[in-house]
């Protein structure tokens, strides 16, 4: 077991974990944190997408000790059922969601493009949730639904 | 993870620790940097190794400086930073372009050009147009360090000369003023998919003529290589349709004399000719 520190959504985490413990399983299974979800497993869903240190990362593809000391940020610290992010509001309001599944990274590589550009073009839109797979509602409403945050049309 | 070995895992806090645990345990020791091949292998239940020595966080090996003569970046620099960064857009676009096709931005944000290299996949995405630059990689060891031309650093696909006791620590190449770049890959589609082919091409054309020409191919031969005949095709020679199309079907020939023919080739003959005229095309800015 080794020992690790980090912040997860503003929190500071001690933990003493496994080696071969993958991020994805220490905040499912340590932290309880379940937005982020197991798809494939080796990176090609984005179903486990996470920001860490200001960037978005499949966090099936590291492991826990290799985020000792980062600062992580799930979709439990977006929103919560009283105060939803404008994103989560918008993906609601367009109907992009269907079952669920891809819905947290979808929204964290969203939430990771308008930190670092307030107005993509739709091509970027598209670009930055080019590794997040949605086998249900289809990506028009999706990217209408961050193309209406991006434009003011959701308060941010 | 199913299926997962007992391993230590070892964080060096410099790069000189790194080098003297490689120096005792190298040979069964796996480096960790990004992750993103070693957790996909590791989830496959067949790595084995005793020693994962993780050197993300070294920030000797995350460094880029650029000069008159060229490039020298540590091996940590990854992707998405080789593809956003207006310094390599400007020296060398097709590094740049070829470094945005790795996977997803999830992938470009962790994995780095440093395991792109190591790792030696035949389609790994930077390394063709790295051999077009005349890439030299810098492998480390605890007494001596030496520079490897990155053409001849691949023997096999996933094998290399990197020995167990070395590490890479530097990557460099040299400013190539006034040359044309074309990178030009084949792939299911754009994202989150590997290239079958790639090519990288480099071009010096002076009042009109060819002064030096560099094709390197990616997935085209057992290891990423410079196509030296095809090269000759078209040095000091004025383009036109006629030449890039002969010295296209040169790369195709070159992949059938050392492949032989096989029951792909009917499918990859004229596909890599056709993928090397495009990307001497895109180097010339003609269509």
């Amino acid at each position: 077991m080794v020992p690790i520190t980090l912040q997860v959504n503003g929190q500071e985490v001690k933990a003493e974990i496994a080696i071969h413990e993958r991020l994805l399983d220490f905040l499912r299974n340590e932290l309880k944190l379940l937005g982020a979800k197991e798809g494939c497993g080796h990176g090609e869903c984005g179903t486990c997408t996470v920001i860490m240190d200001g960037q978005v990362v499949n966090s099936c593809l590291i492991l826990a000790v290799q985020a000792h000391g980062a600062n992580i940020t799930t979709i439990e610290g977006l929103g919560n059922t009283e105060e939803l992010h404008p994103l989560q509001e918008s993906f609601i309001e367009h109907g992009a969601v269907q079952c669920g599944y891809c819905t947290p990274g979808m929204i964290l590589s969203a939430k990771n493009l308008l930190d670092k550009n307030p107005h993509p073009t739709r091509k970027e839109i598209q670009r930055s949730i080019s590794g997040n797979l949605c086998r249900c509602t289809g990506y028009q409403k999706i990217v209408e639904a961050i193309e209406a945050v991006a434009e003011g049309r959701k308060g941010r | 993870m199913g299926n997962i070995n007992n391993f230590a895992y070892v964080r060096p806090e410099n790069v000189a620790q790194a080098l003297d645990f490689l120096a005792e345990n190298g040979s069964e020791t796996r480096i960790i940097a990004g992750g993103t091949d070693l957790l996909v292998e590791m989830r496959q239940g067949t790595e084995n190794f005793k020693y994962l020595l993780d050197i993300g966080n070294l920030s000797e090996l995350r460094f880029f400086h650029t000069g008159q003569n060229g490039v020298e970046m540590g091996p940590l620099m990854t992707h998405s930073w080789l593809a956003e960064s207006e310094e390599i857009q400007d020296i060398a676009p097709f590094l740049a372009q070829a470094a945005g096709h790795v996977g997803s931005v999830q992938i470009r944000n962790r994995g780095t050009v440093g395991g792109n290299i190591v790792t030696a996949s035949p389609c790994a995405d930077t390394v063709p147009p790295l051999i077009a630059l005349d890439c030299k990689i810098k492998l480390q060891g605890v007494q001596e360090s030496r520079w490897v031309s990155l053409k001849e650093f691949f023997t096999a696909p996933y094998e290399t000369v990197l020995a167990p006791e070395e590490m890479l620590t530097a990557i460099a190449f040299p400013r190539l003023s006034g040359y044309r770049f074309g990178f030009v890959r084949l792939a299911r589609r754009q994202a989150m998919a590997k290239a079958r082919m790639s090519i990288a091409v480099a071009l010096d054309l002076q009042g009109g003529t060819v002064k030096d020409a560099r094709i390197a191919t990616g997935s085209v031969l057992p290891t990423p290589q410079r196509i030296e005949s095809a090269e000759k095709l078209l040095t000091n020679e004025v383009p036109n349709p006629e030449l890039l199309k002969e010295a296209s079907k040169q790369v195709a020939r070159e992949m059938i004399e050392y492949s032989g023919r096989r029951w792909s080739t009917p499918y990859k003959e004229p596909v890599v000719a056709t993928l090397t005229e495009r990307a001497l095309k895109k180097a010339l800015g003609v269509n």
